[in-house]
């Protein structure tokens, strides 16, 4: 007990020594350094224009039904754009670790391998890949799988919002979850904002004739919550506030990052809300 | 640290960090210039027509899909560094 007892005060005096070493002499423990303005700044540098290398390529061909079945794809007049007579062109691809190829198929993931070969389905569009490959998805609940499908965790961005931010169910108004994205920080984090809406019944003047009234549901309040996870499907954070501007390049995870085609990688899709929540 | 650029969609292991420049109107093709810690050059480099940004990795390759009549095409590049 005694020897404990002087171990415990021996460390004390060792530590306390050179934290007052430290501060007499700067750069003691840590190098202390100044930065330089061409350190940390890289405005007004020369830039040349060079080519990109490509390394690989994968061509997945859409099969009879389409990319998943089903629906036929017909081509396409632009990005992202529904085609007449035919679907929409997936929205989303991911590519993660492996690679892997996620391609969102009707609100499913779709994971295909270099080759091409389809390897996958999973519940819930692409996200973005965490660390060891593990795939995360949205719609419905919020998944997270592992590299061999199994789901590691699911969690309801919207439900636990309304309850963590205290969102008062009234009997006059109906609550009704908007838009929602979601995208992996590189840290496996996974940030899901959610557009929380309170509707009320409204009396409106309808367009069908002067002096006929109908009712109408009403958005009296909106907002967007953020909530985050960590890679093991913690809850990490959840504000009144959506995912900070500097945070809305859509991020896919360690690998990868997610774009939205036909407004390139520079915004979220838009933010129209749908009452059922989907996209 | 301050970049001339709208977002900065990469980064590599080697110090590089690949910058989306402002977006052009239309259809203008997406340029980017890749920065690196300790060189005072910079290279920029624009995707093809057709081609979006799909994902990068820190290995120094950004990913891109085209989509086609026939079916998906997706892309790996190695973007360029500065020296």
């Amino acid at each position: 007990m005694r020897k404990r007892t002087w171990t415990v005060v021996l460390c004390l005096v060792v530590l306390a020594g050179a934290v007052g070493a430290a501060r007499v002499i700067p750069g003691l423990l840590n190098a202390v350094v100044e930065p330089r303005a061409e350190d940390v700044s890289f405005v007004g540098l020369p830039v040349e224009e060079a080519p990109l290398n490509p390394v690989w390529q994968l061509f997945q061909a859409w099969s009879k039904g389409g990319l998943g079945g089903g629906v036929k794809y017909l081509g396409m007049l632009e990005v992202g754009m529904p085609v007449p007579g035919g679907a929409a062109p997936p929205d989303l691809v991911v590519v993660g670790p492996g690679p892997t190829v996620a391609v969102e198929d009707r609100g499913n993931t779709r994971l295909y391998d270099i080759q091409g070969r389809f390897t996958g389905l999973r519940q819930g569009r692409p996200v973005g890949f965490g660390p060891d490959g593990a795939l995360v998805t949205l719609g419905g609940p919020l998944r997270m799988y592992s590299a061999s499908g199994e789901v590691l965790w699911e969690r309801e961005p919207y439900r636990e919002a309304k309850t963590i931010l205290g969102v008062a169910e009234e009997t006059a108004s109906e609550l009704v979850q908007g838009f929602e994205s979601a995208f992996v920080s590189p840290s496996g984090d996974v940030y899901c904002s959610v557009r929380i809406e309170r509707l009320r019944k409204q009396t409106v003047l309808s367009p069908e004739g002067p002096g006929i009234t109908g009712e109408q549901w009403v958005p009296v309040e909106a907002f967007d919550a953020c909530v985050v996870y960590d890679a093991a499907g913690k809850l990490v954070r959840c504000d009144r506030e959506g995912i900070p501007d500097s945070l809305s390049l859509p991020r896919g995870g360690p690998h990868s990052e997610l774009v939205c085609p036909g407004v390139a990688c520079t915004a979220t899709a838009s933010s129209t809300s749908k009452r059922d929540g989907s996209r | 640290m301050e970049l001339p650029c709208y977002a900065i969609y990469a980064v590599g292991k080697d110090g590089s960090v690949v910058g989306l420049d402002i977006p052009g109107p239309g259809d203008a093709p997406l340029h980017f210039t890749v920065y690196r810690e300790g060189s005072r050059r910079a290279v920029g480099f624009v995707l093809p027509q057709g081609e979006f940004p799909t994902g990068a990795d820190a290995e120094g390759h950004i990913y891109t899909m085209r989509v086609r009549e026939d079916g998906l095409v997706v892309t790996r590049w190695r973007w360029p560094v500065p020296e």
